[in-house]
């Protein structure tokens, strides 16, 4: 019977054993040693840990996960040493991505050292770029092998084709991630990544530093140019590079074109309207109002966009480019079209077109707009537009106190004496001449083109002494709209005119007036002489009958 | 009174047509400057008239040119006798001192026309600058004016479009003058119509004033 008892003793302990044992293994997975057991205790829960910044970290381990990993056989203390049975250490991390930095530091780094990391030049400069955990993962750390054979373009994207970020030295951040199929998609498809990205390959991943993402995008072009040579030399003539380069905010290449969905902006003219209406709402609204845009949104074959007067790379602003010239580019035959009425009899010259087209825009004409008579300061010497900042070292003053150098009592109009006076200054240093053209007062107003049947046919608009033109006079700046002030109208009638607006003639318009007055005094002059030497000869008609013995 | 043949047919051709051209271009230039003040015609036909008057000035100035340098009658009838200055200046002042004194009191002309010396010192100085520098410098803007950009290079050499415009509308202003004074000196014949006579006949009156 006492054997039976101690017998049952030790079949009981035994049951004990074997209830605490499946116990045990029903909450923890059949690998996972003691230690673990303890960690896994509290981490098979869901728990949410909330940082500072509001991010929402789960420390719920699958412990799967960790068992197909490169690190399937470590213990939980393996990497987090700091860990043991009873000491839990709390870290305050602000935010994810300081958790992933830091934790890559303390964890992967343990083991994965710089010396270790230096072996491979290119993930040890990964390493400095990028936390592990942004390309390994957390617990579910993956080998990131490249099969020998495969594709540059494979072996970039096993990184890049992550949510990967840059940050700038002024703590801007750059998403560096580059997705397969916008790749693929685009007109660049063909090419492998070192194609453009020259200083990269598989042995070789410079660590690059960029002050701020402006920065990065200005060495971006410069990727373009290795292939885009000739439209890179246009797009630096352009308004947009000037502006870009006095650090304003202005389109680059890849403003237009995109990063890696580089598409080819030819064929959708809808499309090429909607790129440049991004920035340029306003000019979109003018537009819009036009005849142009009429054509566009009837998708007709030959409607224009706006690259099509302003260029796509070269864009330039309209007083610098001859934006005439943007017409005739479309509008072949319009010189014939106009010389039909346009002409100086008794002979159809074309060239009397010409000489509209060389004074006035289109749009003085095809715009229902206030208009102004223009008068641009030019180098004689060179022909071309004397800048704000050309006169600012030629008159040693700052560029802008030039406007007050002209605009002596400050009204805000430059009378005819004053624009002399200055013209005179300017001499003594510089051979100068005023260039004339007659156009539009608000440039915006360019883009609401008016049908044909709507366009100014009647000569008198422009040809006459009253016409409805203010006066604007215009100092070109390096890079930028010119510099535009108000001017009285009738500097172009004063004499001094004569010799400072050589060029700008419009009958009726620029006429000197003071030539009608002298006219009338000559013709008076005339007539005086007529009469006074008549009323003479009447007066002495009695000495000469006297002398003839008439009496 | 014995008659002499002064103004051959080519001469009283080129006289008239000239004159009613002049005439009709300084008033067509007249109301293409004051086109906000005047309307006796449109712009458009001001500007009309006026430049095929041009071209019928330009091919009058042609006729004239080719009569009087082809017959060699312009080194005698226009060109004063610059070699024999003194006498030239005398005879000139006492044409001035005619017409400012003498034909009041009823003296005799001193300058007697002949078809080898039509024109009187102060004549033979006003027409030669009129042929030969105002005529060809107004047909020359004028024609720069006309078509500035095929005849850019005549207006780059004379100074640009605006010396060329002032240069046209100066000549006008004296024209505007010297036609007044031409007619009323046309009227001092031995009757007041006896030179314009003369001008469509082309025969004047022998020992008649001009």
């Amino acid at each position: 019977m006492r054997t039976k008892i101690k017998d049952f003793g030790w079949f009981s302990i035994l049951v004990l054993i074997l209830i605490f044992l499946s116990f045990n293994q029903s909450f923890t997975a059949t690998t996972f040693n003691k230690n673990d057991d303890y960690c896994m205790s509290c981490h098979r829960f869901s728990f949410i840990k909330t940082l500072p910044s509001g991010e929402k970290i789960s420390v719920k381990i699958n412990p799967k996960e960790i068992k197909n990993s490169v690190h399937g056989k470590f213990k939980c203390i393996t990497c987090h040493s700091d860990f043991l049975r009873g000491k839990h250490p709390s870290y305050k991390f602000r935010s994810k991505k300081e958790y992933m930095i830091k934790m890559s530091k303390i964890v992967c780094q343990r083991c994965h050292t710089d010396k270790s990391l230096r072996k491979n030049p290119v993930h040890y400069n990964l390493s400095k770029t990028a936390p592990c955990i942004k390309c390994h993962g957390y617990h579910n750390v993956k080998p990131i092998k490249v099969a020998r054979g495969g594709s540059e373009n494979q072996y970039c994207l096993l990184c890049h084709s992550r949510p990967l970020t840059k940050k700038m030295e002024n703590g801007e951040i750059l998403s560096v991630q580059v997705k397969e199929n916008v790749l693929m998609n685009s007109v660049h498809k063909k090419l492998k990544c070192i194609d453009c990205h020259k200083e990269f390959s598989k042995g070789k991943h410079p660590f690059r530093s960029f002050k701020s993402i402006k920065e990065y995008r200005a060495q971006a072009n410069n990727i373009c140019k290795q292939c885009h040579t000739k439209e890179m030399q246009q797009f630096e003539k352009s308004i947009h590079a000037q502006a870009l380069a006095k650090g304003k905010n202005a389109p680059d290449c890849l403003k237009c074109h995109g990063y890696h969905n580089v598409v080819k902006i030819s064929n959708n003219k809808q499309l090429q309207f909607n790129l440049c209406v991004n920035c340029h709402k306003k000019e979109a609204q003018a537009f819009e109002e036009s005849i142009h845009y009429k054509a566009l949104s009837e998708n007709k074959s030959n409607s224009p966009t706006c690259s099509s007067c302003h260029k796509a790379h070269d864009v330039l602003s309209t007083n610098i480019a001859n934006i005439n010239k943007s017409c005739i580019k479309c509008h072949k035959g319009i010189k014939e079209a106009h010389n039909k009425w346009l002409y100086n009899p008794p002979f159809t010259l074309k060239s009397f077109v010409d000489v509209h087209f060389k004074g006035a825009s289109c749009s003085a004409c095809h715009v229902n707009g206030k208009k102004a008579i223009f008068l641009t300061l030019m180098n004689r010497a060179t022909n071309k537009p004397l800048t704000l900042e050309e006169v600012s070292k030629l008159l040693k003053i700052n560029p802008e106190k030039i406007k007050e150098k002209i605009d002596l009592n400050k009204d805000n109009k430059i009378e005819e004496k004053e624009l002399w006076q200055f013209l005179s200054l300017l001499k003594s240093q510089v051979e100068i001449n005023l260039k004339g053209r007659l156009d539009i007062i608000n440039a915006n107003d360019a883009h609401r083109i008016v049908s044909k049947k709507d366009a100014i046919k009647d000569c008198t608009v422009c040809h006459n002494p009253q016409a409805k033109f203010v006066g604007k006079f215009e100092i070109n700046k390096e890079g930028a709209k010119p510099e535009k002030i108000n001017m009285e109208r009738k500097v172009v009638n004063s004499i001094y005119a004569v010799p400072n607006i050589r060029d700008f003639y419009v009958l009726g318009l620029t006429k000197i007036t003071i030539l009608d007055i002298i006219f009338a005094l000559a013709a008076l002059g005339g007539l005086a002489f007529a009469f006074g030497h008549l009323g003479l000869r009447i007066i002495t008609t009695p000495i000469r009958r006297k002398r003839r013995g008439g009496y | 009174m014995k008659k002499v043949y002064l103004h051959p047919l080519p001469v009283r051709i080129w006289h008239w047509v000239n004159a009613i051209s002049f005439i009709i271009l300084i008033l067509t230039g007249l109301q293409i400057r004051l086109v906000d003040k005047m309307h006796w015609i449109s712009f458009e036909t001001a500007v009309k008239i006026h430049s095929y008057l041009g071209f019928v000035l330009l091919i009058n100035y042609f006729i004239w040119f080719i009569y009087y340098f082809g017959t060699l009658k312009f080194f005698k009838i226009y060109v004063p006798p610059i070699w024999r200055p003194i006498e030239f200046i005398k005879r000139a002042l006492r044409q001035v001192r005619y017409y400012a004194y003498g034909i009041m009191v009823g003296d005799e002309n001193p300058h007697h026309p002949t078809p080898e010396n039509k024109f009187n010192p102060l004549q033979q100085v006003a027409y030669l600058m009129i042929m030969i520098v105002c005529i060809p410098l107004q047909l020359i803007t004028g024609l720069v004016l006309w078509d500035p950009v095929k005849f850019k290079t005549l207006g780059s050499l004379l100074g640009g479009l605006q010396i060329v415009s002032f240069i046209h509308t100066a000549l006008w202003v004296f024209y505007a003058f010297f036609i007044f004074v031409h007619i009323y000196l046309s009227t001092l014949g031995h009757t007041p119509l006896a030179h314009i006579i003369a001008m469509i006949t082309g025969y004047e009156e022998e020992h008649e004033e001009h």
